[in-house]
């Protein structure tokens, strides 16, 4: 009998094994090789074309003399910076709208996910003309409500950042969907309790509303931070980095060293080097955590 | 049980013994497979399958297959092919990589004994002089052209109707013709139509780039021997002819947007550029720009025309030639298949038939004639007008840089963003050009620390 469960067992193993390799070898292939290749690039001089010719550290040196590598590091953490938390703070605010007991709820879920859905090439193409300092609807609506001049966003080295963060509003539905369901966990028993404890509105969202979603801000926080500092199409589609840099974010700047420039080197250096920042971040955040979340299964055990 | 096993492994074997063969046609087949990297140009490709059909039908031991990408994936897909060991065996500087970028990382082959052996059946002599040169590195023919692209001036006859005003020569030595006197047709061709205070018709777009009005106010970015492929060492912008002319050049481009208001300003651009091909829009009187501007078709409701580009300065007439080499790998299998292939893409015959179908003008001066019969259809021009603009347009032409200057495409990207601050108005020409200078000369610094290597 014992005999006979092992070796049923190794069957199942082997099974395992096999119907996983699809996906093992595809890993192996396609994710862990190009990883190794570019941490193995990143000290070399590369071009594609010709075989990469070893170079040492001098990339990675050459990048801290790059006015270039410091204005994509700059953008991107000034986009990063505000369009994180205000999505957050945006994307909560509609959730808890959302989870009112109202008519036509539906249709308003609906609503608000359907631009997620919408690729963002397409999404970039829309928001030039909704930008356009000229002949776009939002600087028109400024002027019609509010006789305010409207700047020249996309156009402007100093709007073109708080354009993209605006724009990438667009996409709060998939975070509204999450905290939905986070908020529609929450047992109503906490909330009555609170009531007959005397708690008012604002008292309830802080003392129970917050702290209970806090393991799904967390992951929307780390999410969205790795998220913003792989911005690429809106940058690439509407202003190819520009006015002047402005919107040089940092993927843009890879991109262009790696496929257009054809510094591969160079743009494997600069991949690492996002790589550790964002690792660190992360960890951060999650070091920081247990200072801000709450779950409920681990608390006072 | 074990029969199950069984027939399973006969199944696999089975699979595998057929893939075998499906995935090695070498072996019941003696066909050299010719790759050609294509972008994926809606007027072009046809054209290039139709050619492509007609030569596999002549040609039985070669078979030519097209590869298309967009045009922005063009050069990522020939480098990552060339990455992996599979270069297509023909390509061009389809996007922004050139020939001499292909040349000094040794992708291309000489084509030199080729074109010796075949000179009867290519005649050489046929080709545009400057077609060739602009094929030509270091002494080295390293593509044969199968197709052109010009500049000049092309415009909205219409719009010169409505406002009474006589069309720009078609001479290029009319003494009258200069840049002040297009500018002030141009001032009386920008308006406000239906009286919104927004200009609705502008005079005049210039699509030039920096090297090319450097050219047309008589001076250059970069030193003569820099256009044979050699990489360039600096900016030739310290010579004071040269920085002269550039900045009189940004000036005057600057001046048609806030100064006289005849152009579009980038936003406005933007926005006419969504619309289609500027010219074909209505919304712009003049352009100065290549010949696409008159490709695929044009709209019905206008008339249109080509005229001379007129003097900057006195005495100086340089534009920019575009012409289109067809490489091949120096690594193909089938290098002597493959020239079969470009002898027959550069022929006569195809090239009348891509002129035809994209009204692209040939690289072959015997079909010029063709060409004007196509585009005088369409144009104001009279036949003797059409071949002085072209006579022009051929004679005062030098490649364009993007195909002969060694990392020329990151060199524009520098420059293109040093100037955005200009034409939004934020900044003044000499401090633009002044650091532009600097950032650009940086750029090509680090150029030439990778060949060098």
């Amino acid at each position: 009998m014992k005999t006979n469960i092992s070796s049923m067992s190794r069957r199942e193993e082997r099974y395992f094994y096999l119907f996983i390799s699809p996906w093992i070898i595809g890993f192996v292939i396609f994710i862990i090789g190009p990883i190794i290749a570019s941490l193995y690039f990143s000290f070399c001089n590369y071009d594609v074309v010709t075989s990469p010719v070893w170079i040492g550290l001098q990339n990675y040196k050459n990048l801290f003399f790059d006015p270039l590598f410091w204005q994509a590091l700059k953008v991107t953490s000034y986009y990063s910076l505000l369009s994180v938390p205000l999505g957050i703070i945006l994307s909560l605010i509609i959730a808890i709208l959302l989870n009112q007991k109202i008519r036509g709820l539906v249709w308003f879920r609906t609503i608000y996910y359907v631009p997620s859905v919408i690729s963002g090439v397409a999404v970039s193409l829309l928001w030039m003309w909704i930008f356009n300092p000229e002949f776009g609807i939002l600087n028109f609506l400024l002027w019609k409500l509010f006789r305010i001049q409207g700047p020249a966003w996309l156009m402007s080295e100093e709007w073109v950042i708080p354009a993209l963060i605006i724009m990438s509003f667009w996409g709060i539905g998939g975070d509204i969907v999450i905290y939905l369901a986070g908020l529609q966990g929450i047992p109503t028993e906490l909330y009555e309790a609170a009531e007959i404890d005397g708690a008012n509105s604002w008292k309830k969202f802080l003392n129970i509303t917050i702290p209970m979603m806090s393991p799904i801000l967390l992951f929307t926080l780390v999410m969205g931070i790795i998220g913003s500092f792989q911005v690429f199409t809106q940058a690439y589609v509407m202003t190819r980095g520009g006015p002047h840099y402005a919107s040089l974010f940092y993927v843009l700047y890879i991109y262009q060293n790696a496929f257009q420039f054809f510094n591969m080197g160079y743009a494997s250096a600069l991949s690492w080097i996002l790589f550790i920042i964002i690792l660190l971040l992360t960890l951060l955040i999650f070091k920081s955590s247990p200072l801000w979340v709450y779950y409920e299964s681990t608390k006072e055990r | 049980m074990y029969k199950i096993k069984g027939s399973l492994v006969w199944l696999i074997l089975l699979i595998l013994f057929f893939a075998f063969f499906v995935t090695s046609p070498s072996l019941y087949a003696q066909k050299a497979t010719v790759t050609i990297l294509w972008r994926d140009d809606p007027d072009e490709v046809p054209v290039l399958d139709a050619l492509i059909t007609n030569f596999n039908k002549t040609h039985p031991k070669i078979e030519v297959k097209a590869i298309v990408v967009p045009y922005d994936e063009y050069d990522p897909k020939l480098f990552s092919m060339w990455a992996a060991g599979t270069p297509p065996d023909i390509f061009w500087c389809a996007a922004e990589s050139g020939y001499v970028d292909h040349a000094i990382r040794d992708m291309n082959f000489t084509l030199n004994t080729f074109i010796a052996r075949d000179k009867k059946s290519i005649n050489l002599n046929d080709f545009y002089p400057a077609a060739i040169e602009g094929a030509t590195f270091r002494g080295d023919i390293k593509g044969l052209p199968f197709a052109q692209a010009y500049t000049t001036v092309f415009y909205n006859a219409t719009l010169f109707d409505n406002a009474g005003i006589k069309y720009p020569p078609t001479n290029w030595l009319d003494k009258t013709w200069t840049w002040d006197r297009m500018v002030e047709i141009a001032k009386k061709l920008t308006k406000d139509i239906n009286g919104d205070g927004r200009i609705d018709q502008y005079g005049l777009l210039d699509t030039r780039d920096l090297f090319e009005i450097a050219w047309a106010w008589g001076g250059d970015m970069f030193e003569p021997d820099v256009y044979k492929g050699y990489p360039p060492k600096k900016l030739a912008l310290d010579k004071p002819k040269n920085y002269s002319a550039l900045l009189k050049a940004l000036q005057e481009r600057a001046d048609l947007l806030y100064k006289y208001k005849v152009s579009p300003t980038p936003a406005t651009l933007q926005v006419i550029e969504q619309m289609g091909s500027p010219l074909k829009t209505g919304k712009v009187s003049m352009v100065i720009s290549g010949d696409w501007s008159i490709w695929g078709a044009m709209p019905k409701n206008y008339k249109w025309g080509i005229a001379a580009i007129p003097y900057s300065v006195p005495n100086v007439k340089k534009v920019c030639l575009y012409t289109d080499p067809l490489e091949i790998a120096r690594t193909s299998k089938y290098i002597n298949e493959a020239w079969e292939f470009v002898k027959y893409l550069a022929s006569s015959e195809s090239q009348k038939l891509l002129m035809e179908r994209t009204s692209r003008i040939s690289s072959r001066r015997s079909l010029r004639k063709d060409y004007i019969e196509k585009v005088s259809s369409f144009l104001v021009n009279s036949k003797k007008e059409l071949e002085e603009v072209l006579d022009g347009a051929f004679r005062y032409c030098q490649e364009d840089a993007e195909h002969t200057v060694f990392g020329f495409y990151q060199l524009q990207s520098v420059w293109t963003s040093e100037t955005d601050p200009l034409w939004l108005g934020k900044k003044q020409p000499k401090e633009v050009l002044d650091t532009l200078i600097k950032k650009v000369n940086q750029a090509i610094g680090e150029n030439l620390k990778k060949i060098t290597k």
